[in-house]
This record gives C-alpha cells, structure tokens and sequence, in this order.
C-alpha cells in the first residue's frame, strides 16, 4: 500500500528545528559581527578625521600666518595666536585679528578644540572617540610642533599625528597705512 | 538513519514519497545564501584593510610635507638624504633630495616616500622650487 507523503511527520520537524535554530542562531552571529565590524569601521574612520582635521586646519593657518603666540592662561587650557597674513594693523581691534586655538583638558586623557571659541570638533553617537593628547609647542618664529593623538574608545584603536608646522612666512611685513590707502 | 524508519509503515509496506524536483533549487538556495555571506564577510575585510591603509596614507601625507617645509625653509644639509620613521604602525622611508631648479638661482627638494601596507608598497614623492637664499 503506497501512500502519499504531505506535510512533515514528527521527527522530521523534531530535527529540522533544531537544525533551523542553530541556522539562525548562527547567522545572527554573523550579522551581529558584521554590524560590530561597520560600526567599529565607522567609528575608526571618525577617529581619523577628529585627529586629522583639526591638524589640517592649524597647519593651513599656520602656513599662511605672519606671527604666532602660545599662551596658557590656565593649566588645563593651551591657546596658541595665530596672526592672520591679510588683515592690517588698523584691524588689530577686531576679535579675529588673532586665529585662536585653544587646547582645553576636559579630564584624564580628554581634550577639545576650538577656533575661535567654535568647537573645530563634532561629536558623533557611533562611537566614544577621545583625544587623549593635544600638545602645542612654540619652537621658532613661524615654527610650530602640533602633537594630537585620539582613541576609539570602544576599539582600543588609537592614532596620532606630531607635525612640525611651518610658516611660510607671508604678511609677515605688517602693512602700511600707505598701501591701504592706495 | 532517521528517515529510513519514517518509511516502513506498521503493515510493512512503503510510503511514496511526493516531493519531486526541488533539490536543485533548495541547492541554488543555500549557494545564494552562502555567497551572501561571503560577500558580507569579503567587505568587512575590505573596509578594515582600507581604514588600516588610509591611515598609513594620511601619516605619509604629513610626514612628506613636514620634510619638504624643513627642506625648504631651514636648508639644512643633514635633512638630505635618507631617514626612516615609525608612526601609527607603519615603517616610513623618507628620500631626500636637492638639485637646481628649472628657473636661475633657484633649488628644487624633493622628497619621496615609502612605505608598505596591507596592498604592497606604496611611495609618493613631493617636490617644490625654492630661491637658494645665498
């Protein structure tokens, strides 16, 4: 007597369960790895550009500047003056007469930016990035060594940039009344 | 050994079964999936090696730079020449060099550098014309 097989029969379902559960336990794991991944990815690539950027900004000023200044006026906070090359000394009352960066320390291995008294910095929800090291030396007329180093916090994951900034020394000349009347 | 018992019925004789061509297909099915996630794992490799490579390019980027405003503005003959660096994980070889510019009374540094990442080994090179200061 031939019979027509439909639907599954008990043990069938009692192995194919089993089989379907560690399935999908297994490609939960994957997925959750490959979303543990993509995030660390992203949140490398913000540690990147929260050191990066800050370094690119102080270098294209310091590039084109005619005097710099290093302060500290409190222990925690660092400022360094950067002269803008093109404003004149009849501009020397206006607040941006002078590039400010100040190098704030926030806390054990916490730093912050700002030029200007606006953050140079964002902060981004992917991740916990610090910048556990902002320093700023002044070594020469027009020479500037810049140290800023940053951490992913949930990775462990931390990179560093230590330039030596030049001044190529344009407007170091101050103006004369002459040449803005001409 | 399972399914071997599912066919013997209690009156001794055999279940037929119905299901017919699908094997293939469940197959393709499992192909699909198993591609998939290779892809997915593939570009999590690719992501990663990119950040570590990006990373390299970005110190080199610097690191050339520096070299090249140490050429230009302070002269100084023992920064030509070879000098390697370590930072952020990576080995940098930096060549530096001075020779005439193309315009009269001026000096042309350059400087190359390489270093080797998870693609191979990568270098570039920077150079700028400067007036000798003499």
């Amino acid at each position: 007597m031939a019979h027509d097989e439909a639907g599954f029969s008990l043990p069938e379902l009692l192995a194919a369960l089993p089989l379907l559960l560690l399935l999908g336990f297994a490609m939960l794991n994957v997925f959750g790895m490959g979303s543990k991944y993509h995030r660390d990815f992203l949140g490398d690539w913000e540690l990147l550009q929260q050191v990066r950027f800050p370094m690119e900004e102080i270098a294209k000023d310091v590039r084109y500047c005619g005097e710099m200044r290093l302060e500290r006026p409190y222990g925690d906070m660092t400022v360094l003056y950067i002269k803008r090359h093109y404003l004149t000394p009849s501009d020397a009352a206006s607040e941006n007469y002078w590039q400010r960066y100040k190098f704030i320390r926030r806390g054990e291995e916490d730093y912050w930016i700002t030029k200007n008294d606006q953050p140079v910095l964002g902060r981004t929800a992917i991740t916990d990035i610090r910048l556990n090291r902002c320093e700023c030396q002044l070594l020469a007329d027009g020479k500037v060594r810049v140290l800023i180093s940053g951490i992913n916090m949930a990775t462990g994951h931390s990179f560093r940039l230590e330039r030596t900034l030049y001044s190529y020394g344009y407007g170091m000349e101050p103006a004369r009344e002459s040449d803005e009347d001409g | 050994m399972w399914k071997k018992l599912l066919l013997i019925q209690s009156d001794g004789s055999e279940w037929r079964r119905a299901e017919t061509g699908y094997f293939f297909l469940d197959v393709l099915g499992g192909a699909a999936a198993a591609a998939a996630l290779a892809a997915s794992l593939a570009y999590i490799n690719v992501q990663l090696s990119y950040m570590d490579d990006l990373e390299g390019s970005i110190t080199a980027a610097g690191m050339a730079r520096d070299q090249l405003d140490r050429l230009c503005i302070e002269k100084q003959a023992g920064d030509l020449g070879v000098h390697c660096v370590e930072a952020n994980g990576y080995a940098f070889r930096l060549t530096s060099t001075k020779a005439s510019g193309e315009l009269w009374d001026t000096i042309r540094y350059q400087v190359e550098i390489e270093w080797q990442d998870r693609r191979g080994r990568q270098h570039f090179a920077i150079q700028k014309e400067v007036g000798d200061g003499a």
